[in-house]
Order: structure tokens, then sequence, then C-alpha cells
């Protein structure tokens, strides 16, 4: 099903979209401190409105890119996770209704791939993308450096 | 002025559910009581006017609230709230001096016309 | 009427209701000549049956009326109570038990077994045993008038409210930020340097205190919200292994916060049921032991100061420590020259090293999988200690230590590279500032002297896999703490101080990672997360 809006960002120089039902705000780039243990996409914690906030390098996790510093925050809605992505910027918030075409994801956590008036996007699955990190996170214990 | 009432059942459900009944219908809800004990003793402070009486309740039945009320006010009128299936105790609550039953589950309108049958009567 | 504005208080005192009669249910197996008891469990049936009648929920009714009948013909003397009848009414408060959270998921009810009622109705005690009959049970010494008052459902007296849960966690987060922000604000009066502004400061934080105490104690739920799960865990593992148990509770009213009692459930089944399983004896056994046949196992909670003590023992044959090391040393876990060192207290705390168990067998009821080490990581992450006695022959004791409060901890901060991270200092023994030259190289590992101990050292960076730390004036700083019932000291690249901490627990995906038990803010907005040790080590 598309969803009534969509938020498209890019990430890792590649267009994405987030049900805008999920997202509870876009952020300017602030400072976040590091944490031990986890993978290296996870940039580190931001405080959102008392709320202890993963942020997570999207093109990194997604394998797309290098570590840079994110151009944009994209806060997931607070009810679904604790969890900022870090994306290179955000292009623009369009109606459902102007999807021209839609195709099957075909890649994992990728729930579609839509025809916009922005091209062509993949739309996230936010919950697809939560399992995976979570698994990600129980996969990779801190591991002793020798 | 308004016709006051002592809920007496010992769950809090029940008592709610019956205080809307009758706040509804203009009563004024002056006492609830959780068990027969209880129940005694707030009739003796409050005095209302009705007292809607429950039947299975720890720390003295409502039958046995029943007579203990009925001996300290020959004229309270009580109206004793059974289940289906309490025929019996039903039976003994009226010849005790208890004015009228009415059925659980509550049928609101129901309610509203046995007590005020029994105020006025 | 409208009746969905009476759901919510119809599901919480209907699970008043079916807490007390598994409760009571229990309580009779163990004194069946309590006619309190029957009349309580007859009257939490007909209540449920009359809520849930008002509710419209004809299954729920159904059910509750067969509990009904069943519990008048016992009261009424027909039917003699016995394991049968229980199994019956147990039954029946499972099924009602799902039906209830159906009926809070707004889903359609899973009906009950077609046969339920029938078989209540039709129920007939089986034939007595041939088996030469047992001696009956010890008269139960007659309750006192006060005692079976306690055991009624507590009324709610006019002078209390109800409150949802959410609003209670909603106050306490606001607390919390406030402490958070008066640490904030104390910094800034140190940078200013001006007395008055600190004063004030000081004060707030002493009425925050305050006010933080009174917040905590609202989430506070009487222990006895919990009884019941123990209750018939214990009857069911006594079955199952066929051993005669009596179980005791004391403490019921002992208050503590709702979300600790709800992380203590299963630590205190899995210690009660290794009370039950490995710890007790059988009849034969303890009979030729010259022990009473029937095994005592008691849970005890109380208060000390600020903290709650839960104590589990058993009166069973308890546990050889010498047994605990050669099975550890068997496994690998231990170095035969490591296990001389070792006293009895540290000896048996080698069962909650992960994969340590010293069964001889697994039962059906042995609970594989989670043992006596996610025992201990559950009470360490909750900021509790774990504590084992036992004496062979005479029985075990394992005491729980918790905080009253979780949310606000007083913990030691330290970095470690670039990560700063927190750990709660009741796992800190002691901090110490070593120098180099005090460390002593044996084998691959590196000790120091503690208190005429060997105490191992143990990089904090290399288990966060973090880069080790320089120490280019000769002093490493560490703080010792216990891991698998050893001090061990943690060395670490800064020992920042202690603060008090407000501590949040993490969302999706964090909540997911080991290690952790949660984060919390710094006076200067910077964010540490709270190490847990258990965990890591």
């Amino acid at each position: 099903m598309i969803p009534e809006r969509l938020l498209i960002f890019s990430a890792a120089g590649e267009e994405f979209a987030l049900n805008l039902q999920e997202v509870c705000e876009v952020m300017e780039p602030q400072p976040s401190y590091p944490f031990a243990g986890a993978p290296p996409h996870y940039l580190g914690l931001i405080n959102f409105h008392g709320n202890l906030t993963a942020l997570v390098d999207l093109g990194m996790y997604l394998g797309k890119g290098g570590r840079g510093a994110p151009g944009k925050l994209l806060v997931l809605d607070t009810k679904l996770a604790h969890l900022a992505l870090g994306v290179d910027g955000v292009s623009s918030i369009v109606s459902g209704e102007t999807v021209t075409g839609e195709a099957p994801g075909e890649e994992p956590l990728i729930e579609a791939r839509l025809e916009t008036a922005a091209g062509t996007v993949r739309l996230l699955e936010v919950e697809a993308l939560l399992r995976g990190l979570e698994e990600g996170l129980r996969e990779a214990p801190p591991r002793p450096q020798p | 002025m308004a016709t006051t009432v002592m809920i007496v059942d010992d769950s809090l459900f029940m008592r709610k559910m019956l205080r809307d009944i009758l706040q509804e219908e203009g009563y004024l809800v002056t006492a609830e009581a959780s068990d027969g004990e209880e129940a005694v003793r707030l009739y003796r402070e409050c005095r209302p006017d009705l007292v809607t009486l429950d039947i299975v309740m720890p720390n003295k039945t409502g039958l046995e609230a029943l007579q203990e009320i009925m001996a300290f006010d020959p004229q309270a009128r009580v109206v004793m709230c059974s289940a289906i299936g309490q025929e019996s105790f039903t039976a003994t609550a009226m010849q005790t001096g208890a004015r009228a039953f009415i059925l659980k589950p509550f049928n609101p309108e129901l309610v509203a016309r046995v007590l005020k049958e029994t105020a006025q009567g | 009427m409208d009746m969905t504005q009476y759901k919510a208080l119809f599901l919480s005192e209907s699970r008043e209701y079916l807490r007390a009669i598994s409760e009571q249910v229990v309580a009779l197996e163990q004194s069946p000549s309590e006619p309190g008891a029957v009349d309580t469990l007859f009257r939490g049936a007909h209540s449920l049956k009359g809520m849930a009648a008002s509710m419209e929920y004809g299954e729920v009714v159904v059910v509750a009326h067969s509990m009904e009948d069943l519990m008048a013909r016992v009261r009424d003397g027909g039917l003699k109570f016995e394991a049968g009848v229980a199994d019956l009414l147990l039954e029946g408060v499972d099924l009602i038990d799902a039906m209830l959270n159906d009926v809070e998921a707004d889903r359609p009810v899973t009906p009950p077994p077609g046969d339920y009622a029938q078989r209540l109705a039709g129920y007939t005690p089986p034939p007595p045993r041939k088996k030469a009959e047992k001696a009956p049970p010890p008269p139960a010494a007659p309750a006192s008038p006060e005692a079976e008052k306690a055991k009624e459902a507590p009324a709610l007296d006019a002078g209390t409210v109800r409150v949802k849960t959410e609003l209670l966690d909603h106050l306490i987060n606001l607390t919390g930020e406030l402490v958070t922000n008066k640490n904030r604000l104390l910094n800034v009066a140190r940078e200013a340097g001006s007395q008055p502004l600190n004063d004030a400061v000081s004060e707030t934080g002493k009425l925050l205190r305050a006010l933080h105490d009174e917040v905590m104690k609202v989430r506070l739920m009487p222990f006895e919200a919990i009884c019941d799960r123990f209750q018939r865990s214990v009857r069911s593992l006594a079955k199952k292994s066929g051993k005669e148990i009596q179980f005791e509770i004391t403490g019921r009213d002992i208050g503590l916060d709702r979300g600790t009692l709800e992380q203590l459930v299963d630590p205190l089944n899995h210690i009660l049921r290794n009370a039950v399983d490995h710890g007790m004896e059988e009849s034969a056994e303890r009979a030729a032991a010259g022990k009473p046949e029937k095994g005592v196992v008691r849970l005890c909670v109380s208060r000390d100061r600020d903290r709650i003590v839960i104590s589990v023992s058993d009166d069973g044959r308890g546990m050889e420590p010498q047994r605990m090391i050669d099975a550890a040393i068997r496994k690998g876990v231990l170095t035969p020259e490591e296990g001389e060192f070792l006293s009895p207290r540290q000896a048996l705390m080698l069962s909650c090293i992960p994969g340590f168990s010293t069964a001889r067998e697994v039962t059906d009821v042995s609970g594989r999988g989670v043992g006596m080490d996610a025992v201990n990581a559950a009470i360490q992450k909750l900021g509790g200690t774990l504590e084992i006695e036992s004496e062979p022959g005479v029985g075990s004791t394992f005491t729980l230590k918790l905080p009253m409060t979780i949310a606000i901890i007083h913990a030691l901060v330290v970095q470690c590279g670039a990560v700063k991270g927190a750990v709660p200092v009741t796992a800190v023994l002691r901090t110490v500032e070593l120098s180099r030259r005090q460390i002593e190289t044996v084998g691959k590992r590196q000790m120091f002297q503690l208190d005429g101990e060997t105490v191992p050292l143990l990089s904090l960076n290399r288990v966060l896999g973090l880069p080790l730390g320089r120490f280019p004036n000769g002093i490493l700083p560490l703080f010792v703490t216990e891991a698998k019932g050893r001090r061990v000291g943690i060395v670490v690249d800064r020992l920042l101080g202690q603060h008090e901490l407000f501590v949040k627990p993490f969302g999706r995906p964090l909540s997911r990672m080991a290690g952790l038990a949660g984060g919390a803010t710094l006076g200067d907005g910077e964010i540490v997360t709270i190490l847990d040790l258990a965990d890591l080590l």
C-alpha cells in the first residue's frame, strides 16, 4: 500500500522515501555522544525531547556509503523506536496520489520502488529496518581488541 | 431534597455502575460500603433513605447485615441486589424486612423503577 | 447504558479477583480446613460472574458460573476440596485470564473449551488410592480473626484514587528531567562563581530528592501482587517431581517498585524451581536423613533501610562448595590453582557463571536455558546483588538485595577512549589508582594485590572493543567489582567521579543490545550509557 504522504530524501547519493507518518521530525545535525560496543553505523546518542535516541548513518547501514557527516537527521516516530537516521538531505514531501508506478522492492528493507514526480525512490520498510538493526546488535557483541 | 442512598457491594465495578445509574436518576449517593460490617456501621452514621444491599460479601453477608440494619431501624428501606439462582436468599431477605430486590446484571430502567417505588412506598 | 466506560475498571477488578482465587486455591490445598478460604473463593467467582454479566461477556460468565457452582458444592460440604478441584479452578482462572486479555486488546474473546462447564458440573473426586493411607496433615492452627481479615482482598477506602500507570511514569520522567536540569544549574552556578545561586540550587536539589522519593512511593506495589505466580509454580513443580513441599511466603505487604516487581518474577521463579527440583530431596532420602518428609521452601521479603531483601530458603540437601569447584574445573571455567583460592562463598557463586550447572540430569522441569547466570544478570540489572549461602545437608538460602527504587541511581562515571560510561555504585566495591610497578604478571594475566588477595586486572577499553589507554604518568585508574564470585579490577582511562543519574531505558533498537542497562544525561547535557557489568564480563 502506498502511504498517504511520502518524505523523500537522499542517502549515500540515492533517493529513498519514508511514510511521513513514521517520521516525527527532521532535524539539523546536532552533537551526538559516542557509546561503545555497537557496530560502526551507530554514530552515537542524541537527546530528542528527553528520549535517548540512537543515531544511525543510514547510507552506511545499507552498505552504500562511507561515514560522512549527515546533512539532516530523520527522527522516527517515538512510538515506533528511539532512532534517528542520518541522511544526506531531504528533497520533498509528496502526496501518495502523485505516485505513477509501483514495483516490488527486491531488496531487503525496501518495501517498494515508487515512480514519483521526483523520479524513482525506494520506500523503506521501517519495521524491517528496526528488526535488521536489532539483529545486528545481537550478532555483534563488543569484540575485545587484541 | 434528593433521596439519599447507600450502595453496598464488595465490587468496586458494581458500585460505580450503580452509582452512575442512581445519580442519573437524581439520587444522592451518600455512602458506599464494600462489606456487610461496613454497611451496618455506615447505616448508623448516615441514615440513608434507601440502601441497595448485595448478598454475597465478606465480613457479614448481605443477609446478616440486613438483620442488623432492620434491628437498628425497622423503618429502613432496603433493596436487595441478587443474581439469578439466589431465589432462596431473596425470600429470606423479604421475610427479614427487605422492601424489594433487583437482579444483576442491572437493567437501569428496572433499577430506577424499583427504587422509586421503594422510596415512595 | 454505555458499558465501555466501565471496561478498564472491569479488567482491573476482575484480575484482582483472579489473583485472589488462585492464591486461595493454593492456600486451601496446603491447609484444607480453612472455611474462610472456601468463602473467599466462592465470592470471587460469584463477583466475577456478576461483573462479566453486566459487561455482557457471556463466555466469562459461563466459566465463572461453573467455578462458583463447584465452590458452592465444596462450601455446602458435598464435595471435598482436593487436588482435582484445585486443578479445575486454576484452569478456570487461566481461561478467564486469557479472555480478559482478549477483551483488553479488543479482540474477539477466545471461547473456553466446550466441556469445561460439564467437567465441573459432573466432577466427582477420584476414589482414594489403594496405597497405604497417608497420615492426615496436621490440623492447621485456628486462624486469628485478624489473620482472617488480612486474607480478604483489601477494601478500597475512600481516601484512595486509581491512577493510570502511564501518568505515574510520566510524573517520574518529569521528576527525573528536573534532577538532570538541577545538575545543569549547579554547573552554571559553579562557573558563575555565585554562592547564593549555588545555595539556592543545592536547596532545590534537596527538595527534588524529596519529591522524587514521594513520586517513587506512588509506584510501589505490595509484593503480594506477584505472590500467586510463585504459589502456582511451586505447586505444579512439586506435583511434577512428586515431592512434598510446604511453601511459605512472608512479607507480602512490603512495597516494591512496579517495574522491579515485574522483573523479579522470572528470577525468583527460577530460584524456586531450583529449590524444588534440585535443592529438595525425595521423601525417602529425607526420611533416611532424619528430616521431616515434607520439605519447606520459604520466600521472605523484608526491608532493610532503603533496600529490599528477598530470600528464598529451603531445608533441602544444600550445596557442597568443593563439588562446585570440581565441576567448574571439569568444565574448564576455572583452573585447579584458581580453585584452591576460592572461599566457600565464592565457590557457591560459581553457579552464576554462564553455562555452569551442577544438576546431574536435566528433567522436564529443571529450567533448561536460563540458569543462575541469567538470574544474577537480571538482579544486577535492577541494581541489586545476589548472595548464596548453603550448608550441606541442611539447606540453601539465596538472598537478593535490591534498591527500593530504580530510576535514579548513583553511578561512577568513567572515561574509556572517547566514550563515557556509568557503573552503578552498587557494583563498585572501591576505586584504586594503581602504579604500574604494583602490577604482577602471572602467566598471561595481570594481577595486583588488594587487602592480601590477588585480584586480576581487566581493561574496560578491551571489553568494550575500544583502543587501549596509554597512562603516560604510570598511574592506572581502576575500580574493583565482583564478577563470577570473585573480585576484579577494571582499568579505565579516567575516573570521572560519582554522579546522581536519572536512568532512562533505551527504546528500539538499542533495547536489544547486551551490556547496556539504559542511559542518562549528565549535567552538561552529555549522554552516558549505563554499563551492565554482569552482561559485559
